[in-house]
Parts: structure tokens; sequence; C-alpha cells
């Protein structure tokens, strides 16, 4: 640094107070991400009592992970642009009209499926990009752009379905959704691959947190107490391990978990360790003071609008080759879910706040509400209303933590 | 008040107010780039706003992703950011401006607002200006603040920087500056030097220009 200012005491630190008090205090700070976590385990032990074991069975475990994969995806992305202060509304009908796209060009056209996949991501982007110049460029809300595009994208799907459904696909492009991580070892009951993955991305967070964890102490940095940090790795990895071993006694890790374990984890190092990241959360901050500080602010913008069209097209590719078919109502109401997931997740309406964790929490909190009530037979018209009120509270819960 | 201070010193900055700016930019008597921001701060400008919670400050981060804010390069490595480096220049930013805080962690919502100001200040002393722009930097602080605030200035001073600091509190420019503009409807209305420059004086220059202005 070459501005020396003049032999300035050090003031002594005043964290180094009562180690209770920091306890209190780290446990004040961070009480939203222990929380959420808290009400995951809450809400999925409440439903495997109600449903008798039913939530936790290999089985339903993994179609757990089936049906909410894309609600999850579509969350990362969603998370980026509502952290930049907007919102959009379009990714449910972008999904479907993206599940037409593929549906046409492989089905109709014989086209094959890798190359139709990559044209599908392309105009995923493309979607995202044009709904983001809008917005960035032109200032106008998101709200009312993504607004726009659903309706277009929601004609458009059906104008390219002809008002009909369109499959089947070939199998390949069926195994994006269906197919299931090979097992090289041949056990009969249990899925070998699946398990050592699943053992060993536990042991990988864990070196990654001692890791991080050293590193923070060496250079004095504040870190979480040791008891916390212990107990929540500790539950991190036990959880990781019996869930792996869970799916690995039924058909193993399904590709779809693969793809959006490897994305949670991108995301998670994008948005807290990147210089991209921090511009994001700048920008939803506080946009003038970002401008000001020399962050194309704009430019932010658009891209979080691009890699959302990108991520809700591959939502869509999931979701087509999951059904098999693409049907012009693929898609509806997806959005809602989505950002549903974002804001149970902790991040704020007005933008600069959220994290990818927390999305994804959120995301698997709605995912297991909906399959939980779905087995105790409750109907459609009751899981909604739960839903809302879920989310309210959810946000409410903030609200009231935040005045404090 | 409306003597377009802020506007003149903003459209130096990367032309960052109002539309049709013209005019070029000279430092070290070769004409600069700062058609942009980014272009602004590379070129050794730095630009402490009078409005620090609307335009300054991140309020809702913590002190330490507010310091390195405008020279994220400089904490980052291929575009990842080395979190060491980074607490240990907002630590040093810390002790060095004395930013009362329970820590580099905490929200600089809840900072009073001297220290406020300071995290604004630590953010562009860390982008490494030249030319360091204050606007108004003692408003809204109190005693104590402002009289660190002015050590602070005169510190970066003795090292070489230059100065540019917009005030309209006569005692305060009178104590810190070399040369005096003074503005009037967006135009200068007189250069006084230290030696020369008294409250009347300054005073003067700006009701006989105004007068001038209403005259043509």
């Amino acid at each position: 640094m070459n501005t020396k200012i003049a032999s300035a005491p050090i003031t002594p630190a005043p964290e180094a107070a009562a180690p209770a008090r920091s306890y209190a205090g780290f446990l004040k700070n961070n009480m939203r991400d222990y929380g959420m976590l808290l009400s995951l385990i809450v809400i999925m032990g409440f439903f495997e009592y109600m449903t008798d074991g039913t939530l936790m069975q290999p089985l339903n475990l993994t179609n757990l992970v089936l049906q909410n994969s894309y609600i999850v995806i579509m969350a990362l992305g969603m998370l980026m642009v509502i952290v930049a202060g907007h919102i959009d509304l379009s990714v449910g009908s972008v999904v479907g009209f993206v599940g037409a796209l593929a549906a046409v060009l492989i089905v109709n056209y014989d086209m094959n499926f890798v190359a139709a996949s990559v044209i599908c991501l392309v105009a995923g982007a493309i979607i995202g990009g044009a709904q983001g110049y809008f917005i960035a460029f032109f200032r106008i809300p998101s709200f009312i752009v993504t607004l726009a595009g659903m309706l277009v994208f929601k004609g458009l799907t059906l104008a390219l379905l002809a008002g009909q459904s369109v499959g089947p696909f070939p199998p390949g492009f069926q195994m994006l959704s269906s197919g299931f991580l090979p097992d090289p070892f041949g056990g009969d009951n249990l899925r070998g691959l699946s398990l050592l993955l699943g053992v060993a991305a536990a042991a990988a967070l864990v070196f990654t947190s001692l890791r991080s964890r050293a590193k923070q102490l060496r250079h004095g940095m504040e870190n979480e107490p040791r008891a916390f940090f212990l107990l929540k790795n500790g539950v991190f990895a036990a959880v990781m391990v019996y869930f792996s071993y869970l799916l690995a006694s039924y058909r193993g890790f399904p590709n779809v978990l693969a793809v959006m374990s490897v994305l949670i984890v991108a995301y998670t190092f994008v948005t807290n360790r990147t210089v991209l990241g921090r511009r994001v959360y700048a920008v939803g901050g506080n946009e003038k003071a970002a401008r000001l500080s020399g962050i194309k602010t704009e430019r932010v913008s658009f891209y979080t609008f691009v890699n959302m069209g990108m991520l809700a097209a591959l939502a869509g590719l999931i979701f087509a080759a999951r059904l098999n078919t693409a049907t012009p109502k693929a898609g509806t109401g997806f959005e809602l879910d989505v950002i549903a997931a974002c804001f149970i997740g902790g991040a704020s309406a007005s933008g600069g706040v959220g994290k990818v964790m927390g999305a994804v929490i959120g995301a698997f909190i709605m995912g297991v509400m909906n399959n939980g009530m779905s087995i105790m037979g409750i109907g459609i018209d009751y899981q909604q209303v739960i839903k809302g009120l879920v989310l309210l509270a959810a946000v409410f819960v903030d609200v009231i933590n935040k005045n404090k | 008040m409306g003597s377009g201070r802020t506007e003149l010193a903003m459209s130096i900055f990367g032309r960052s107010y109002g539309q049709r700016i013209s005019g070029t930019v000279l430092k070290n008597g070769v004409e600069i780039d700062v058609s942009s921001i980014g272009k602004a701060i590379a070129h050794g400008l730095a630009y402490v706003t009078e409005d620090r919670k609307g335009l300054g400050l991140i309020l809702e981060e913590d002190i330490k992703k507010n310091t390195s804010l405008a020279n994220l390069g400089a904490v980052s490595k291929h575009l990842v950011i080395d979190e060491a480096r980074e607490f240990g220049v907002a630590e040093d930013f810390r002790r060095k401006l004395k930013i009362r805080c329970s820590s580099i962690l905490q929200k600089v919502v809840n900072l009073s607002g001297g220290n406020q100001q300071k995290v604004v200040l630590a953010k562009w002393l860390f982008s490494r200006p030249d030319i360091l722009i204050l606007d108004e930097p003692s408003r809204g602080i109190d005693v104590g603040a402002k009289y660190e605030i002015y050590s602070i200035i005169n510190e970066l001073a003795a090292e070489g920087k230059c100065i540019v600091m917009i005030s309209s509190e006569m005692p305060e420019l009178l104590g810190m500056c070399d040369r005096i503009y003074v503005m009037n409807e967006g135009r200068f209305a007189a250069e006084l030097s230290a030696a020369e420059a008294t409250q009347e004086k300054i005073m003067r220059a700006i009701v006989t220009h105004g007068d001038n202005q209403n005259e043509h």
C-alpha cells in the first residue's frame, strides 16, 4: 500500500473480548443459516414421522431428487438475479419453450440430441440476454420485461408444438433425467460407485472446510466458534454419507444429481469467492455506489439474465427428458416455486442479500413439503395453501429478525 | 448549494453526472480519458461523495467488502478473491483511520456517520489515487471524527497527493487549503491563494460574480 498514514496508534482489538460474547454474537449474525438448515431437518423429520418412514425410503429419496433438480438448478440462477435486484418471471415459460424446441429438433428433425441440447442452451442464453438487454440498458423494470417474456414464450411454446405433445425422445436424451451413474463394481444391492462418490464428497467438504479454517486462523481472521464448526461439518458429512448410502441402495446417483451438485459447488464458489460474485452483490446492495466504484452495473445485470436463461434452458431439457415428451403445459408455474425457494432461502427482495446454499435449501424445503404432503394424501388445494403460508412465515421471520 | 461543485467533480470523475458533458481533462499537462468511471479510477482519480449513504457505501455489506470494492483487482488473482489479503487490507485501514467498530465484518449500516465516512475514505485510499476529490468530507459527522478526517487529509497532502476538497464551511476551507476556487452558478468566480483568502473576499467574489451574471 502506498498510502502511509503516519503512526496511528494501534487500538486494542475490541473483538478479543470474552468468548461467550463472540459466541452469542456469532450465533446472532448467522442465525439465518443455521435456522434454515434446522428447519429443513425439522420438516424432513416431521414428514418422515407422518408418512411412517416413506419419505426417506431409497425409492422416494431418488424421486425427490429427480422432481426437484430443475427447481434447484433454476434457483441458482434466480438467486443471482434476485441478489442483483431484479426478478425473472419468465423462467417457467422458458422451460416449456426449450423443451418444445428440443422436441422439435430431436423428434421432428431427427437431429443428434447432443447438438440439439447445445442449441437449446444457446437459445436459453439468447432469451435471457434479450430480456436482460431491455432491463439492464434501457432500465425497464425486470418485473415488466419478464412478465412480457413469460407471455411471449408461453405463446411460442404453443406455436412450436402446434398445440400437441411431441415425443418420445431417444433413449440417449432420456438418460439426462432418468439415467443413473454406472456401477462398475457390479454390487447386487449396493451401487458401489455412488456410495464411494458420496463418501468422497463428504471427505472433500470436511477437508476444504478444515483448510479454509486453518487459513483464517493463520491470518487472524474471525471465524465460527470451534464447537459450531465441528458440529456443522460433522452433521453435513454424516447426512451426505447417509443419503449416499440410501441412494446407493436403490439405483445409485441419478445423473441429474451429479449435474446439480457440480452446479451448486460452482455457483457457491462464484458468489462467495470471485470478483464477479462480489460485483453482483454490490449492484444489488447499492447500484449507484457500485457504479461510482467503477463497476459496470448494466453489464452485471445483463449477464445475470444471460446466466438465468441458460440455466432455465438446462432445466427445460431435464424436464423434457424426465417426461419424455414436450407438452405445451410444461413449466407452468415453475417460476413461482423457484422464486419462493430463493425467498425462503433468505434472499432479500430489495437485492444485495442471499446465498446459494440458502436457495438450494429453500428449494428442498419446498420439494420435501410437496412430496411429503402428497404421500400423506393432502389434496393439491391445501398443499398450495400450506406452501404459501410457509413462504410468508419464512419471510416474516426474516423481517422480524432484521428489525430487532 | 446550486453552485455546481458536485456536478463539476462528478463530471470529471468518469462523466458520472448528467448527459451532455464537454471539455478535456489534463493531468500533469497530459490529456487523460475519463469517459467512464473505470477509466477515471485507472488514471488515478478518486471521488469521495458527499452522499455517503446514497452513493458511497453498500450499507448492508461489511466494512471489509466496502473497503475493497473500488480496487477488487488488487485483492484478487485471476478474478478469485484472496480473502486473507482482503482481510489484511481492511484491517490495516481500520487501524490507520481509527475506524471504530466491533470488527471489520460489521455491517457499515450500523456505524456512526464519522466512521462511515472513514470507510468511504478507506475505499478510495485503497484505490491508490493521485488525485483525491473530497466532496463535503466533514458533513454530518461529530467533532472528534471531523478532526481525525482533517488529520488524515493533511497527512495525505504531506505525502504529495493532490487533494481537491469541496466544502461550504469557510473556516474549514481557510484552515485546510493552499488554494481556493470559488464557484457560483456553475462557474468559477474567483481563485484565491491561502495567504490572501479571507471570508470577506470569498463572499465578495460570490456576490460580485452573481451581480455580473445578472447584468450580462
